[in-house]
């Protein structure tokens, strides 16, 4: 069952939604695994904690593959003309927010229900029997057949053409990331058979980012992405979109998936997880006991405000706050990253240095496994974690000779707020926590530094 | 006044238990890297050791029986030779020959590019020490990133202060590597061939492993090996071989550092006034092994004579 795309709009709508739910599910799947023990002293022996170490191996590689893929929805997005999606609303959300997709959006710890959920996530359509992800999957070239024949439609988008915004939820047709993706291609398909290729692709390909070999950013790990396992291409054409798309459904649902790649699918590593947990002993729990949607405040675009937790505990709702102003500052830079906007390659090369490996591996994850680790709340159990908060007006850029000295600012406050946190007066320097809070504090005043002498190394100054 | 030089050179095998990206750099055990403490290990420690008698050493079984062959903790000076600069005359120091070779806390520092971009790796802190075979320490060095602010963290440092601590650059299929780690050649097909020997080892030594911390460690490497090639079929060409083999030949080389600091210990009369000119590689890194391979030189100035 696919849905009719035939327009530019068509397209770009379909692909903010692909943008907002790739986005989505990164988050959920980031804090599954962020909330996994890591220690024995978490009550693991050595054999479970090495267990759970390979699941947690497992989650990040689908997560940072979501990743991919939402770097390669705006890929598609840059290469027809439309601007990059970074908006999603907070979590929790009612599974309605999207429709028959059945996409329920909460941030859950690590346990046999959430890889459930995951694996609905993933899941292809019609879900296939228990042998699936011990079979072989067809060639890539059947792939592209099966994308590029015709389709049979169901439904014309319309209302997910024109309602659009994080703050209302409106009508999904879709009924599968599945088939999303699919109409996505046949979509493409259709308007270059209306309009033309040249007159679809007229985005600018200098907003892209993708690695490989002959990556302009070969300097660093873009040309070495295949080793995180990762692949972004560029989209230039009806072939590379396609291309792209497929990518997303192979490593994604599977029903699609070449030999020998099925079983490193998403839905068959969850599928293999969930029956991995299963053959376990009861006892067995491999998370802290991080409570549900831990937040620093409610938002107004949540529909399940009953599913959120406030956290109440002061130091570690600061600590929370912190994170969302590092998730957020690392978002604003992808935004203005991905736009069009004229930049220089060294500006895209020192915004990539910023976010790609420190922002994300150097605070967002610690910080997360940090919170995960402390309690949420004043007078009741229960840990938090990262609640991926976004502000009602954030992604809104300055202009462009602005918009250095903003991030600047942005480090600016990050460093002086990993300087001054209050937990540092509540638990002593050889506390692991503190520990790590001082390690980023130092990195974070080493990022801001660089970040002012890169700013004048490229002659940016006002 | 006569200058004499002694120019020891060294190599072998050191380990650093390390978590690699996109694990962060202080992560303890590794998750989503390719290096990991594994059951029954203790957590990273991050430090270079080239004794396999320091504390934090954790060397790991590669086999069965006589197919446990691998990397072996221990750098060693393997020529000694004094040098005359007067004379222009150089003469064998046998006696120091088999002396072993200390970096006391040393870390390869990178931070995920906020110290260090693209995996040049500075060295921080550095120190060196030297052992004679018996092992009486005779010489401790350290050296300052900035002598005027000995403490100086890495942080704070500046790029031409980094640049000292970092290697040159980094090449790929290094015969010179290959050559010390004794695989046959430089390709590609070797570093797979190695690791592929390296799993069937692994496989026949869990086959006689009965204790369960033991086998849980052996399983985690023996599915790591198996990524020898990015099973992705690439967009834009090829199947690159992964970083699990691809470094065993890997060479960081051009290390070079004009000892400048502090002298800890001085029993063989070195000139203290003089900075100690250390230079070195690094390649063959074992990532199932968490070991590499060093070669170098340190030269010691003498003020007269011996």
């Amino acid at each position: 069952m696919t849905v009719e795309l035939t327009t530019r709009e068509d397209l770009i709508n379909t692909l903010h939604l692909a943008a907002e739910l790739e986005h989505n599910l990164m988050c959920q799947y980031l804090f599954a695994a962020y909330s996994m023990k890591r220690s024995t002293s978490e009550g693991l022996d050595e054999v479970q904690l090495e267990k759970t170490r390979g699941w947690g191996s497992l989650m990040t590689l689908v997560a940072r593959q979501e990743m991919e893929h939402m770097g390669l929805v705006l890929n598609l997005l840059s290469a027809i003309g439309g601007t990059p999606y970074f908006q999603r609303p907070n979590f929790p959300q009612r599974e309605e927010r999207y429709g028959k997709l059945n996409i329920k959006s909460e941030l859950t710890r690590f346990d046999k229900e959430t890889i459930r959920r995951f694996q609905g996530f993933e899941a292809p359509h019609p879900e296939p029997g228990p042998a699936f992800c011990a079979t072989r999957g067809v060639a890539r070239e059947d792939i592209r057949a099966l994308l590029l024949a015709p389709q049979v439609y169901t439904q014309r988008p319309a209302e997910a053409a024109t309602a659009r915004g994080a703050q209302t939820p409106h009508k999904i047709e879709f009924t599968s990331i599945q088939d999303l993706y699919v109409s996505l291609a046949a979509g493409f398909v259709a308007v270059v058979e209306r309009i033309g290729e040249q007159s679809l692709f007229i985005g600018d390909v200098k907003a892209e980012i993708w690695g490989g070999p002959g990556t302009p950013y070969g300097e660093g790990s873009m040309d070495d992405l295949s080793q995180y396992g990762l692949d972004l291409i560029q989209v230039v054409d009806l072939k590379s979109a396609i291309d792209a798309i497929v990518e997303i459904v192979e490593q994604g649902e599977g029903i699609l998936a070449p030999p020998d790649y099925i079983e490193h699918t998403h839905y068959c590593i969850y599928t293999n997880m969930l029956n991995d947990m299963l053959d376990e002993k009861p006892d067995f729990d491999a998370a802290r006991p991080v409570v549900r949607n831990p937040l620093t405040r409610m938002h107004p675009d949540i529909t399940a405000p009953r599913e959120a937790n406030i956290i109440t505990r002061p130091e570690t709702r600061e600590i929370a706050s912190l994170f969302n102003l590092t998730y957020e500052t690392m978002l604003l830079m992808m935004l203005f990253l991905y736009g069009s906007s004229p930049k220089t390659k060294q500006q895209r090369v020192d915004l990539m240095n910023a976010i790609y490996f420190p922002l994300m591996t150097m605070f967002i994850r610690p910080l997360s496994e940090i919170l995960t680790q402390l309690p949420a709340f004043k007078d009741k159990r229960g840990n938090a974690g990262p609640g991926f908060e976004l502000s009602k007006d954030m992604l809104i850029l300055p202009q462009p000779a602005h918009i250095w000295s903003e991030f600047q600012k942005h480090f600016d406050i990050l460093a002086w707020q990993f300087d001054n946190l209050w937990i540092y007066e509540l638990r002593p320097e050889s506390d692991d926590i503190v520990k790590r809070l001082r390690y980023m504090a130092e990195n974070m005043r080493r990022l801001a530094d660089d970040w002012r002498s890169h700013w004048k190394n490229v002659g940016m100054g006002e | 006044m006569k200058n004499m030089w002694l120019y020891l050179s060294f190599e072998g095998y050191f380990q650093m238990r390390m978590a690699t990206d996109p694990d962060p750099s202080d992560e303890p055990r590794g998750v989503s890297g390719y290096t990991f403490a594994l059951a029954g290990e203790p957590d990273f420690d991050n430090l270079v050791h080239l004794q396999p008698d320091e504390d934090g050493v954790c060397e790991r079984r590669f086999g069965y029986g006589k197919n446990d062959t691998g990397p072996r903790v221990g750098v060693a000076v393997r020529q000694a030779r004094w040098y005359d600069d007067e004379t222009l005359v150089y003469s064998e120091a046998p006696e120091y020959l088999g002396a072993r070779v200390s970096f006391v806390k040393a870390q390869l520092t990178e931070r995920n590019g906020i110290v260090i971009r693209n995996d040049l790796f500075a060295i921080d802190p550095l120190r060196v020490q030297l052992r004679k075979k018996r092992g009486a320490l005779v010489l401790d060095r350290e050296d300052f990133l900035d002598p005027n602010t000995p403490d100086l963290p890495i942080t704070q440092a500046n790029s031409e202060m980094l640049e000292r601590r970092q290697p040159q650059g980094l090449t790929s299929n290094s015969v010179e590597v290959a050559k010390a780690t004794g695989l046959p050649d430089a390709s590609n097909d070797s570093c797979i061939n190695n690791r592929r020997i390296r799993q069937r080892n692994l496989e026949e030594l869990l086959k006689h492993t009965r204790n369960p911390v033991e086998r849980a460690a052996l399983q985690t490497r023996i599915s790591q090996l198996n990524i020898l090639r990015r099973w992705w079929e690439l967009s834009q060409g090829g199947k690159p071989i992964d970083r699990r083999a691809h470094q065993l030949t890997l060479q960081a080389y051009g290390w070079a550092v004009d000892i400048n600091g502090m002298v800890h210990v001085n029993k063989i009369g070195a000139d203290e006034n003089t900075n100690w000119p250390l230079s070195f590689w690094i390649g063959g890194w074992d990532g199932d092994a968490l070991c590499a391979y060093i070669s170098g030189y340190l030269s010691i100035p003498f003020k007269s004579g011996m």
